[in-house]
């Protein structure tokens, strides 16, 4: 069963709700739970898991081409082909090179480059690391360069876990495409909201975005109690399932902000997630039937 | 002309409440709201749309099942596995195609069409305080941060007709490639962090980014009494790196609470320290420049 904690909105308290979810059902069921750290360019959750063991970790390479200019005729074919205009050629000045911060690792320019000037070299472009914790694990994906290619790295983190029998994946925020990437296997997603216009209006949003993609999926609401009640009232009026709400407590920002796992400190909050969790399994359970 | 971009590695940390907060200061200037699924900049400065054009910069590709001869070319040289062929019909599988378009020019009968997606659009909206560039992406289609470039691009050439002494630019949400579309030739980048335990990485990772486009970068402290010894690791790394801290905001509430009444913290608590903590920042910036 793969839980997906996501949101295109950052900031709404993701990494929070994972870690806070894994800690508090992981010593209550028999299955093995794996938490995972899908935030790429920054990952995070290692720094809430206290004594981290040894790391097994898999490299993940892509290929950057390589222009030999003394091989070069400068024809443009290369930069004609390229979609991401990540090659930059100064014909008069008898320059070419390829911008690696740009490039995709198409292949497109080497297919389009009739001199055989192009090679390509391997590179790591990050790589995913899983730690044992006990019957359970963490699994972190992480990119070493901020380069525009994000899924060999989620495709290869899913690998990982595409066996397991509870995931609870921490999903990037930003931009739609990691959302879809990692929300798409999911068997539920718990979608992370807040109050206000803003909160209102992305919220609306993803719920759209997750019934295109006829996923099952709850939303939880995190600090709440500072805003009126529409969110509410428009959850109720669609008829989405609400997994629960999260009092806004200044105690749990700075536990947060602390590196403390929350439910290991508050026991109100530790069943608040545990019925959550049954929530998810009931809902899962519902959709298979 | 200044052009200062406001970036974090991690929602939440306050961006765009302080990127409204500045705008507010400067009065008078154009604004770039990168946020590309919520744009909350836009709907904190209850900013009017003016108009909205389709964003010709995604591409989607698509294979005429009448015209291809099912050679299997484009599958073999697809660097992405994007292009199956279940019962021997070759289809795009579009969440893994990164429309490099390399199929479309090497199909030896010219069966991939190549389409412009009209989902995404960008717009230009009337805020209180200057004109405001904003976009909204389509589901899955955030490949290569090239809509951001184009409205940076937008806002440089109106900044120029007007003759507006600044450009703000509300930096996307989390760290991605993104983010580089957005500090590229900023005369400033404003790095907000709270203090976490990733917070030394995520600035450092902020810093670095706004290094390799040659953007001198400070440091922005929100929230910094949530975890003081964080506060002062982050303080004492400034220091060693030669990195301004241009203010220290201690966590506030109302925040929080100006956020769900759609309100710039000077409109909401014109009065509260926060509000004279981020004005002194402005005003550093302005020195800065
Ligand atoms: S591999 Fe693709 S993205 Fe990279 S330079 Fe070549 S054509 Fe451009
Ligand atoms: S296609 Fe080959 S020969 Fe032509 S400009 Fe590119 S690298 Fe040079
Ligand atoms: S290259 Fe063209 S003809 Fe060959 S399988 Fe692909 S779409 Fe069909
Ligand atoms: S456009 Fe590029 S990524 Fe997409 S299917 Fe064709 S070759 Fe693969």
């Amino acid at each position: 069963m793969k839980i997906a904690i996501a949101s295109t909105k950052g900031g709404v308290g993701k990494t929070l709700v994972a870690v806070n979810l894994f800690y508090a059902i992981k010593d209550i069921i028999e299955e093995a739970c794996t938490l995972v750290d899908e935030h790429i360019q920054v990952p995070n959750i290692y720094h809430y898991i206290k004594e981290l063991p040894q790391a097994e970790e898999v490299v993940v390479n892509v290929r950057i081409p390589e222009i030999d200019q003394n091989a070069c005729t400068f024809c443009g074919r290369c930069v004609h082909y390229c979609a991401f205009d990540s090659i930059l050629m100064i014909k008069d000045a008898g320059h070419i090179k390829v911008l690696d911060d740009y490039c995709t690792s198409c292949g497109a320019c080497v297919y389009a480059c009739n001199d055989n000037a192009i090679s390509e070299r391997t590179e790591a472009l990050g790589k995913v690391s899983s730690y044992a914790l006990d019957k359970d694990r963490f699994i972190e994906g992480r990119m070493y360069a901020i380069r525009p290619l994000a899924s060999p790295i989620i495709q290869e983190v899913n690998e990982h876990i595409k066996d397991d029998a509870i995931s609870i994946i921490d999903t990037p925020p930003g931009s739609s495409y990691p959302f879809a990437e990692s929300v798409r296997d999911a068997d539920f997603v718990v979608l992370l909201a807040e109050q206000g216009k803003a909160g209102k209006r992305n919220l609306e949003a993803n719920i759209q975005l997750l019934l295109n993609m006829e996923k099952r999926f709850g939303v939880l609401i995190n600090k709440s109690g500072l805003g009126d009640d529409g969110l509410f009232e428009y959850l109720q009026e669609e008829n989405i399932l609400v997994l629960a709400d999260i009092p806004y407590n200044r105690k749990y920002a700075d536990l947060h902000s602390c590196g403390e796992i929350i439910v290991q400190q508050d026991a109100h909050l530790k069943q608040l997630f545990v019925s959550v969790f049954d929530k998810i399994r009931a809902g899962v359970k519902e959709g298979q039937a | 002309m200044k052009q200062i971009s406001i970036i974090a590695a991690k929602g939440g940390v306050g961006k765009t409440a302080i990127s409204a907060a500045f705008a507010s200061f400067a009065k008078d200037l154009i604004l770039v709201d990168c946020d590309t699924e919520s744009s909350d900049l836009r709907v904190l400065l209850n900013a009017k749309t003016k108009e909205t054009t389709i964003a010709e910069t995604m591409q989607r590709v698509r294979i005429e099942e009448d015209e291809c001869i099912r050679c299997g070319l484009c599958k073999a040289m697809c660097h992405f596995d994007a292009i199956i062929n279940p019962y021997g019909i070759y289809q795009i599988k579009e969440e893994h195609c990164q429309a490099c378009n390399l199929c479309h020019k090497a199909c030896p009968v010219s069966a991939i069409e190549y389409v412009q997606s009209e989902k995404n659009i960008w717009g230009l909206a009337e805020s209180r305080y200057g004109d405001l560039f904003y976009a909204q992406l389509a589901l899955g289609e955030d490949l290569n941060g090239s809509l951001i470039t184009i409205l940076r691009e937008r806002a440089r050439e109106l900044a120029q007709d007007k003759k507006t002494d600044m450009i703000l630019i509300d930096g996307p949400p989390a760290m991605g490639f993104a983010v580089a579309s957005a500090i590229a030739l900023s005369s400033l980048t404003v790095v907000v962090v709270e203090p976490v335990p990733s917070a030394i990485h995520d600035l450092h990772k902020s810093i670095q980014l706004a290094k390799r486009y040659d953007v001198p970068s400070v440091c922005l402290i929100n929230k910094s009494d949530l975890n003081i010894e964080m506060t002062n690791q982050l303080k004492e790394y400034c220091i060693v790196n030669d990195i301004t801290v241009i203010g220290e905001i201690p966590f506030d509430i109302q925040f929080m609470q100006a956020q769900l009444a759609s309100k710039t913290m000077p409109d909401y608590a014109p009065d509260s320290k926060s509000t004279l903590l981020l004005k002194q920042s402005f005003n550093q910036i302005c020195d800065l420049n």
